[in-house]
């Protein structure tokens, strides 16, 4: 059986510290002012009745991707454990999956002149059974990663848990990381 | 709460610049050129040679190739890597309207360039630097019994070329002013409407023989 | 939310890709009350100083007090990244410290005036 890969973003736990941009940035050499991870931040409210919410922007690793399906060179693919991947040596840089992408997760690295985003820190560190690096790297441990076909994962456990709210759900791209939204102080 | 997370300046560039726009242009013109060029053939040609209609088919025969290699070379020099757009002509994926684009315009484009030649057939004869040219056009007249085969596949061809930049653009659907279904219905009616002004104005100018 | 540490890491590429510069945070009442607008220029002045600074205006902050990030505003020409952005605080502060602990002050009261 193939892995049901998830990421799950805790927005109760996040502190938007961007430890997890600047450890993806050490991992895979992101070119400067350029980020595959970002976490944004937003002031809600009046004064004195403030509060924030965060959101994590990286690529979601669709089931469906737009950015699969519009690849005119197969540059764009998807393995057999539905991740997807960037083959460097035939991407064009058309910049089609960049506007296909309803994330906006692509960006064309200006040094190697490929399009490139988040890929789970695949090749060197989910292949070797390792979690992504923003995930081991988070303080508050916000974020979780896991296969959902083992019913013993933290993953699983979470997702049966919590209401998860999956990014952009309406445009059916079924993505692979879901946020566990705002409770506001409540318990779960 | 200052923006601490770093510089969008990834998230509003601008990936498709005024080369893709001009291309969308130039595609739209050559398709719709030569659509109307062949209409005109099939309907209204007499063999006379100062007649607007003669004149409309000579411009869209040169208008057509010509803006489409324009085109093809304005797609490639934007490409960020030019050198590696080879493999557009190696890998088809039938899911994206870009390739199936590619595909089109590797259809259309030859069989444009052989039309010219057929069209100016005499001056062809004429320049002797064109000599090697006159091969071609001997190769292509033993086809004759195919021409009106040959000028329907053009057509077809012509036809997928201005509506498949309408279908490049509606299937990206996270750009809400492009997710729309009208879009390559709108390509096509304006690639046409374009087609007829600019062989009328092309045959005015260069073809029109005065009597 | 903490970027930088004290006043070491300004020139810190990682870092300063995050934050290269101090705005100070400004409640929309009292920026309305001087005239300024989001990224006005303004100078912050006291007995001890008067600097040139940029506003950001933001919920998050009293309607009665400004705040700045420390460690901005730096005149060493060789942190090639952090010279010359931002304010520098230090600079409205007083050298006095405390009699009996030492401590010194890192909160004084300024005027704002308009460019």
């Amino acid at each position: 059986m193939g892995k049901a890969y998830r990421l799950l973003y805790d927005e109760n736990a996040c502190i938007g510290c961007q430890a997890c941009s600047v450890a993806c940035r050490v991992e895979h050499g992101v070119p400067e002012d350029f980020f595959r991870l970002q976490v944004r931040m937003e002031l809600k409210g009046v004064f004195p009745r403030l509060g924030m919410s965060y959101e994590r922007m990286a690529c979601v690793m669709c089931e469906d991707a737009p950015c699969v399906s519009v690849c005119p060179t197969f540059a764009s693919f998807q393995d057999k454990d539905g991740l997807v991947h960037i083959d460097e040596r035939v991407c064009i840089t058309c910049k089609y999956c960049i506007l296909a992408c309803p994330y906006h997760a692509r960006f064309i690295n200006p040094l190697k002149n490929v399009v490139e985003k988040c890929d789970f820190c695949y090749e060197s560190r989910v292949s070797k059974a390792l979690l992504p690096v923003c995930v081991s790297i988070c303080p508050t441990e916000a974020l979780m990663f896991g296969d959902m076909n083992e019913h013993d994962s933290l993953v699983y456990e979470t997702s049966h848990k919590e209401a998860l709210i999956f990014p952009k759900a309406h445009l059916k791209t079924k993505p692979k990381v879901a946020f566990l939204p705002k409770r506001k102080g409540m318990k779960s | 709460m200052s923006p601490i997370w770093g510089s969008m300046a990834q998230y509003e560039m601008v990936h498709w610049s005024w080369a893709i726009a001009v291309y969308l242009f130039l595609a739209g013109l050559s398709s719709g050129s030569i659509m109307v060029a062949l209409l005109v053939k099939w309907n209204r040609h007499e063999r006379s040679n100062s007649s607007i209609w003669d004149a409309m088919i000579k411009s869209g025969a040169v208008v057509a190739p010509l803006s489409i290699l324009l085109g093809l070379l304005l797609l490639i020099v934007d490409l960020g890597r030019p050198l590696s757009f080879y493999w557009l002509l190696i890998r088809y994926n039938i899911t994206s309207v870009m390739s199936l684009g590619v595909l089109f315009l590797l259809l259309y484009t030859p069989i444009v360039i052989v039309f010219m030649l057929l069209v100016f057939e005499r001056s062809v004869m004429k320049y002797t630097f064109l000599a090697p040219l006159v091969a071609l056009i001997q190769a292509v007249k033993e086809l004759h019994s195919y021409a009106k085969i040959i000028e329907y596949f053009l057509f077809v061809t012509a036809l997928c070329i201005s509506s498949y930049t309408g279908f490049l653009l509606s299937a990206l659907y996270a750009i809400p002013l492009w997710n729309s279904p009208i879009l390559p219905i709108l390509f096509i009616t304006s690639s046409i409407s374009l087609g007829i002004a600019v062989n009328i104005l092309t045959g005015l100018l260069f073809f029109q023989k005065y009597d | 939310m903490p970027i930088h540490t004290n006043g070491h890491t300004h020139n810190v590429p990682y870092l300063h890709q995050l934050m290269s510069d101090n705005p100070i945070w400004m409640h929309p009442q009292t920026a309305k009350a001087h005239g300024l607008k989001m990224g006005d220029t303004f100078y912050v002045e006291n007995g001890i100083s008067k600097e040139k600074a940029t506003v950001f205006i933001t919920e998050g902050i009293r309607p009665d007090t400004l705040f700045a990030y420390m460690g901005f505003g730096r005149d060493a020409p060789s942190l090639k990244r952090a010279h010359g952005k931002g304010l520098n605080p230090s600079k409205l502060l007083s050298l006095r410290s405390a009699p009996v602990c030492g401590s010194m002050i890192t909160n004084v009261g300024v005027k704002i005036t308009k460019v």
